[in-house]
């Protein structure tokens, strides 16, 4: 089992060399060695371009739903499980949650106001 | 009092509209603008612009629609844009309160025309929610703050510039960035649990964009260092942080585990673990991994020495020392470790890391 481990922290040490020298290469550099490994260097920056774009679309969308609806979320209070994020409102205290590799948002907090989920919750606590 | 009926904002077919257009939308990321077009001299525009400029900006300022678009045609496009929803058409006509009051959303449809990527924030103080503040259909996407409590305005200016920080990545940093999540995907083995480099890219800006509010969660980006190294920094400490989970999920402490039956036996349920060692297959995975590397360098033999070297964690002075070569050899050396680790042909298993 050590020596695995041992290998694995080799490989590791490895990757970490070869990852980190990719940084200092020119630009020149590093679209030839693209070219070099098989890839179209503008498809692939293309679909990193939009990966990360596609990020901060989601995280938008997501805080201006909430947002516009009323809610607060704590942006220190996320949770990251597998793919999805999930929160919970400030304010009515209700679950939601979003998913960037699918698109995916849940919770009520998406769908009704802060208010109106708030009202509910008391009616719920009063019987 | 009544506003002015007649066009303020230039059509889009107007001429002068489209040379306007037609100028770069290029953003200027060393130096940073912003455009504030807020009627009174209030203690809250003093709060506006002292903010803004606390973030890095350089403000202009407008008092009415009519200056805000006139500044925006000779200065602009800016960095950033805030309208206030209530700002008066002109000079001297004060609004009318009991009317809709749309100059703000006017003059960010008039901006739009010019620039349709021109970001911009509609302040809207008097209402209660986002919801409620009458927009027109083609300023759907634009952000709207209707208080500036809780440092909202900051923490919406410090999303803004990591959208705008991405929008600038040349095509050379993103193929960076990929390129770095590829290997360190691939060098976290079976821990990355399946991951792959696309699921190390998603986390890091995530968390860099959860940074931008709260450096709880998130990593909060720090403005001195070039946004490529940032995202590397963010991936390194995703990729730890992975690790260490599936390290977790490997040990257990058996105090934490263990439980008593009600005839009063210690049970652990780590007595049904059959062994701690790694199991076979996963063995085979990281043998099969090491042997798939030094298979693709087979017919290089200075590429094989280097390759072990790194792998025992010599620095590259020392290997340059134990193998007789120059820097530039070094260089050239890893160059083809990189393009034969990452490349899609001259594999033999099949293999496609962190894709």
């Amino acid at each position: 089992m050590a020596a695995d481990k041992y290998a694995n922290r080799q490989l590791e040490r490895l990757m970490d060399v070869l990852g980190d020298s990719v940084l200092d290469l020119s630009d020149e550099e590093l679209i030839a060695e693209v070219h070099e490994t098989g890839d179209d260097p503008e498809q692939e920056a293309r679909r990193t371009r939009a990966l990360l774009q596609g990020v901060c679309d989601m995280y938008e969308q997501v805080t201006r739903r909430l947002s516009d609806l009323g809610h607060v979320v704590d942006a220190g209070a996320w949770r990251l499980q597998g793919q999805a994020c999930h929160n919970n409102c400030q304010i009515c205290g209700s679950p939601l949650s979003f998913t960037v590799s699918t698109g995916a948002i849940s919770g009520g907090p998406f769908i009704e106001t802060c208010h109106k989920l708030s009202r509910g919750q008391k009616r719920e606590a009063t019987g | 009092m009544a506003q002015s009926a007649a066009p303020l904002y230039a059509r889009a077919d107007d001429p002068s509209t489209d040379r306007q257009g037609a100028r770069s939308t290029s953003i200027n990321t060393c130096k940073m603008s912003a455009l504030l077009v807020h009627p009174d001299k209030s203690l809250l525009k003093t709060f506006l612009i002292d903010t803004l400029e606390d973030k890095g900006y350089a403000v202009r300022t407008a008092a009415h629609a009519e200056e805000g678009l006139r500044l925006y045609r000779d200065c602009g496009p800016f960095n950033v844009v805030l309208i206030n929803h209530c700002v008066p058409h002109r000079n001297g006509i004060e609004p009318d309160y009991l009317m809709p009051q749309m100059g703000g959303g006017e003059l960010a449809t008039a901006m739009r025309r010019i620039n349709p990527s021109q970001i911009i924030v509609l302040l809207a103080f008097d209402y209660a929610n986002a919801n409620d503040v009458p927009c027109p259909a083609e300023l759907k996407d634009v952000s709207v703050l209707t208080d500036v409590r809780n440092f909202r305005l900051q923490r919406l200016l410090e999303r803004i510039r990591v959208h705008q920080a991405t929008n600038a990545l040349t095509a050379a940093e993103l193929l960076k960035l990929q390129k770095f999540a590829a290997f360190k995907i691939k060098g976290m083995g079976r821990a990355a649990c399946g991951r792959t480099a696309d699921d190390l890219l998603v986390e890091a800006q995530l968390r860099t964009l959860m940074g931008a509010e709260s450096s709880v969660r998130g990593r909060h980006w720090n403005k001195d260092v070039d946004f490529v190294r940032h995202l590397a920094g963010v991936m390194r400490s995703v990729a730890n942080s992975w690790k260490r989970k599936f390290g977790q999920m490997q040990v257990h402490l058996e105090c934490e585990v263990v439980t008593v039956d009600a005839e009063g036996y210690l049970s652990s349920p780590l007595n049904d673990v059959p062994s701690e060692d790694l199991t076979a297959d996963e063995t085979l995975i990281s043998k099969e991994t090491e042997q798939e590397i030094f298979y693709r360098l087979r017919d290089d033999a200075l590429g094989t020495r280097v390759l072990r070297s790194l792998m025992l964690g010599m620095t590259k002075d020392e290997i340059i020392r134990e193998c007789e070569i120059d820097s530039k050899k070094y260089q050239a050396v890893r160059k083809r470790l990189r393009t034969k680790l990452l490349s899609r042909t001259n594999q033999r298993g099949g293999y496609d890391y962190g894709r």
